[in-house]
């Protein structure tokens, strides 16, 4: 018989725990339903910024073997691109109507928020 | 009970009992935050305050503001960045410690620097910096790297695309990276009679003349940007 099989199974380690949890019965202390507050992280399709500028940096440190001195008017180039489009996006959120916005994926977070409280999803009575 | 017991934060408590059995399983967290978002940050060094626009000294009055930590201070000798490199050479708390060895670094790099002086010709002698806390500065300004990688999952592949990076990330780096390199060969059992803070002077002025491990370091980082730079229009994953 091969006993080490046996004796060196492993386990799923949830199991293992499940044994060291106490056992807490189900309080709902908060209501269980959906906030009028947007809090999730942003994410855009929209393509990384600056590449072509990326591009002529790394070509730049490749030929100068690896010399910062050397690249620095293309890391300053790289650089003012990528200020400039923070800026750039910066203004468009700010200076946009919330009827502009067609997709909801765009919003910002300050703007759903400001939305779900203009028509919020459990209004009171 | 001992009295050393007693002491110890309640939520390090659990932390100790690593078994799975018999082991409450809850963390505690505290709170920090002990200031609503309402106050801002204090102006403490003159330097700073005399910058300041008279509008935004305007603003400042009618503002609630923080009280300034220990380690903030008005000193003519105070500097941020000392304070930064303090609190990563730190361990378990001991700052005063920490602060001793920073000093000690401090003076192995003047002794070298004077000693080259001396030796160097009149023509080169204008080259050499003298000052500890100059050197510190170009140190930590050649070791900030310019662009990193980030993960981004395609298809089931984490590929590394190259991007920009932070002042302030790029900072950290850098005092992480002079910290570590000078940390690696720590002697475990036998005392090599290398101490900390000689190694610590030494990652400094190599540093600041861009050789060393740490500038190796940043290098490598760039070279692996080089490498996967096919992948940098990747923006997130699907």
């Amino acid at each position: 018989m091969r006993v080490t099989q046996v004796l060196n199974k492993r386990y799923p380690t949830r199991k293992q725990y499940e044994h060291s949890y106490a056992f807490i019965p189900f309080q709902d202390l908060y209501p269980l339903s959906l906030k009028d507050r947007y809090e999730a992280q942003q994410t855009s399709d929209s393509a990384r910024p600056c590449i072509p500028q990326l591009t002529v940096l790394l070509q730049c440190f490749k030929d100068s073997d690896f010399n910062q001195k050397r690249c620095a008017e293309s890391l300053k180039a790289y650089y003012a691109c990528i200020e400039d489009h923070k800026s750039q996006q910066l203004a468009d959120t700010k200076n946009r109507k919330l009827s502009d916005v067609k997709r909801v994926r765009d919003l910002t977070k300050l703007e759903a928020t400001r939305l779900l409280r203009q028509k919020p999803l459990h209004p009171k009575k | 009970m001992s009295f050393k017991f007693l002491q110890r934060p309640s939520f390090l408590h659990n932390v100790s009992c690593l078994g799975f059995t018999n082991c409450p399983r809850v963390y505690q967290f505290m709170n920090y935050g002990r200031f609503p978002p309402s106050f801002v940050e204090p102006v403490y060094h003159p330097d700073k305050f005399n910058k300041l626009n008279s509008e935004e000294v305007k603003e400042l009055m009618h503002k609630n503001v923080k009280p300034p930590t220990t380690s903030q201070s008005a000193s003519v000798f105070h500097d941020p960045h000392l304070e930064k490199l303090v609190n990563f050479v730190m361990k378990s708390g001991r700052k005063a410690k920490a602060r001793e060895i920073i000093k000690e670094a401090f003076e192995k790099i003047k002794r070298a620097q004077v000693r080259k002086y001396h030796l160097a010709n009149d023509s080169a002698k204008l080259k050499i910096p003298t000052n500890p806390l100059e050197i510190f500065h170009q140190a930590l300004q050649n070791c900030k790297p310019v662009l990193t990688v980030t993960p981004v999952k395609r298809g089931g592949v984490v590929y590394k695309v190259p991007v920009a990076l932070d002042d302030t990330k790029a900072t950290r780096m850098a005092y992480k990276w002079l910290v570590e390199t000078s940390r690696e060969h720590e002697p475990r059992r036998n005392h090599t009679g290398v101490f900390f803070s000689d190694r610590l002077a030494k990652e400094l002025m190599d540093a600041s003349d861009n050789t060393g491990k740490t500038i190796k370091k940043k290098v490598e980082l760039h070279k692996l940007c080089e490498a996967n730079k096919a992948y940098a229009h990747y923006r997130w994953g699907k």
